[in-house]
């Protein structure tokens, strides 16, 4: 990792430099090729809902294009990003309209032609169970191992400790252990 | 492989397909910055700390002279009295869509043997509700503890948060049920759909046994079902200015105003002093002049809230939804926001 302060620092490229007040069509272009796909992944995961996390997406942009001009490069454009992207799925989540949640597996999420995914058993319980957890243990684990932000990171993200955080993962872990052990056993015995 | 990696390969068919870009980038760069996502408010003068209510002046975008006799079960949902109906009718926010059709609505769907009919709609500026008669003619029983929509969308305005729910009707049926669809925002940006025409789609009736969770869940009903009609509603909200500072432990808040209609109300408050991260939820409850509080759902969150558990003080302003009853504006005596009582005068 290169850059102050442990963050990952991604050079800003000259067509969207902060001296820019706004982005160009190109610019958006840009960030939607680079950044869209695990943006959506990130939201789909998180909100457990591919139409939900589509609007989240758009969102997330619509957010990030007011807002360019006070993007002031201290952290990665990715990590900017995600950090809207995570704010944006928050308020959806936090709303007590959404309650449309209980019953998704990662079989729903994977999209069109998922059935090929069907051999790799032991990836998609994984999925299964960080499904099952409380959205702020799930986010933790999406930000740590999907995003690979450090804690410090996603401390920032999410607006709280470096230590909140550590301590979130670690339950998240001992919650997906927890989930995992009856699969891990059925193998064990097969 | 990277856990990364594996998430991609696990994900590799969820991607941003051309109209979902085409989506962004009409909303953003090809769109002109001109307070797009303004929220737009009537604004009265605060006279003290105690305040004055605005009542709601003149009706606002609704087709003239349809007062509208309600769907009978969208009322039953909403609890709403003759009274009510009839009220909210007049003011614009609620109307039966099948009255006063025009020729371009598409309100009815049938496909493999369940036709589903949009009914009701309750419209604001912030808030959506649409109600729909589910029927299925095939002999497919139907049933709201197991069954739901694999996918429902809705077009015309953009809306962060949206849930939909089958619900029994009052007369018990195994083959006709009622379905709602609730949106909104929850951030506090106004999304206007009133006078614009909105697509509603439905995909797929699924199915599993609640009882049994080694079932999984199947396509009861493989099918689309899409609706289009012009929304009418009403954007007039009644504004309180509050102008008060709370205390919550060593946090200060101070409110700025509520924005009230029947449908949901938004409310813009800073952080004064205090971490954000320490703030925990502040209980609003509406009183009204019988006696009664207003309750905003039946589950074990009674109220709204000013701040939720997360303690993120939005730019925009906090905006909830009531989802099982409708506020009787008209009959509020007072606001209650954590300890302070703001009495309407």
């Amino acid at each position: 990792m290169d850059g102050t302060d442990g963050m990952i620092s991604e050079p800003v490229p000259a067509e969207t430099s902060k001296t820019k007040k706004c982005l160009t069509e190109m610019d958006m272009e840009r960030l939607i090729d680079v950044h869209g796909n695990h943006l959506l992944r990130l939201c789909t995961l998180y909100l457990k809902d591919t139409a939900l996390a589509e609007d989240a997406l758009q969102d997330t942009y619509i957010r990030a294009w007011e807002k360019y001009n006070s993007f002031q490069g201290k952290s990665s454009e990715r990590t900017w990003l995600t950090s809207i992207a995570v704010n944006v799925c928050k308020n959806y989540l936090r709303s007590p309209w959404n309650r449309q949640t209980d019953r998704i597996e990662i079989g729903d999420l994977m999209g069109q032609g998922s059935n090929e995914f069907e051999h790799i058993d032991n990836r998609i319980d994984v999925m299964n169970a960080v499904l099952r957890l409380k959205e702020k243990y799930r986010i933790v684990i999406l930000l740590y191992y999907y995003e690979e932000l450090s804690a410090k990171e996603i401390g920032a993200v999410l607006s709280c400790k470096e230590g909140t955080v550590l301590t979130r993962l670690k339950r998240a872990r001992e919650q997906l252990s927890g989930l995992l052990a009856p699969q891990k056993e059925a193998a064990q015995n097969e | 492989m990277s856990e990364k990696s594996k998430i991609d390969s696990l994900m590799k068919n969820v991607v941003v397909e051309e109209e979902l870009k085409n989506k962004i980038l009409n909303q953003t760069v090809r769109k002109k910055r001109s307070g797009r996502f303004r929220v737009h408010t009537v604004r009265r003068v605060a006279a003290a700390a105690i305040v004055a209510v605005v009542l709601i002046g003149s009706v606002s975008a609704v087709a003239a002279g349809v007062l509208g006799r309600w769907d009978e079960d969208a009322a039953e949902h909403f609890g709403v009295n003759k009274r009510e109906q009839k009220t909210l009718s007049e003011k614009g926010y609620a109307k039966n869509l099948q009255d006063d059709k025009s020729e371009t609505d598409v309100l009815t769907a049938t496909d493999n043997g369940i036709t589903i009919t949009a009914k009701q709609t309750l419209v604001d500026d912030r808030a959506l509700h649409i109600y729909f008669r589910i029927k299925s003619t095939k002999g497919v029983k139907l049933n709201v503890d197991e069954q739901w929509f694999q996918k429902w969308e809705v077009k015309g305005a953009s809306y962060n948060s949206k849930v939909g729910e089958m619900e029994d009707l009052q007369k018990n049926s195994d083959y006709e049920k009622g379905l709602w669809i609730h949106a909104g925002n929850s951030n506090g940006e106004s999304n206007n759909i009133i006078g614009k025409t909105i697509r509603v789609r439905l995909k797929n009736l699924m199915s599993e046994d609640s009882k049994d969770a080694t079932v999984t869940k199947k396509i009861l009903v493989k099918g689309e079902w899409n609706f289009s009609w012009k929304v009418t509603g009403c954007n007039k909200s009644i504004t309180i200015p509050l102008n008060r500072t709370i205390k919550q432990g060593k946090n200060k808040i101070h409110l700025e105003k509520m924005q009230l209609s029947p449908l949901s109300y938004k409310i813009d408050y800073t952080l004064v002093s205090g971490d954000a991260d320490t703030l925990e939820s502040i209980f609003i409850i509406w009183r009204m002049k019988d006696g009664t509080e207003f309750s905003m759902t039946e589950d074990d969150n009674p109220n709204g809230t000013l701040i939720n558990g997360f303690g993120e003080i939005r730019p925009n302003g906090q905006t909830e939804f009531f989802d099982t009853n409708l506020l009787d504006v008209e009959n509020l005596k007072s606001i209650v926001i954590g300890d302070e009582e703001f009495v309407i005068e």
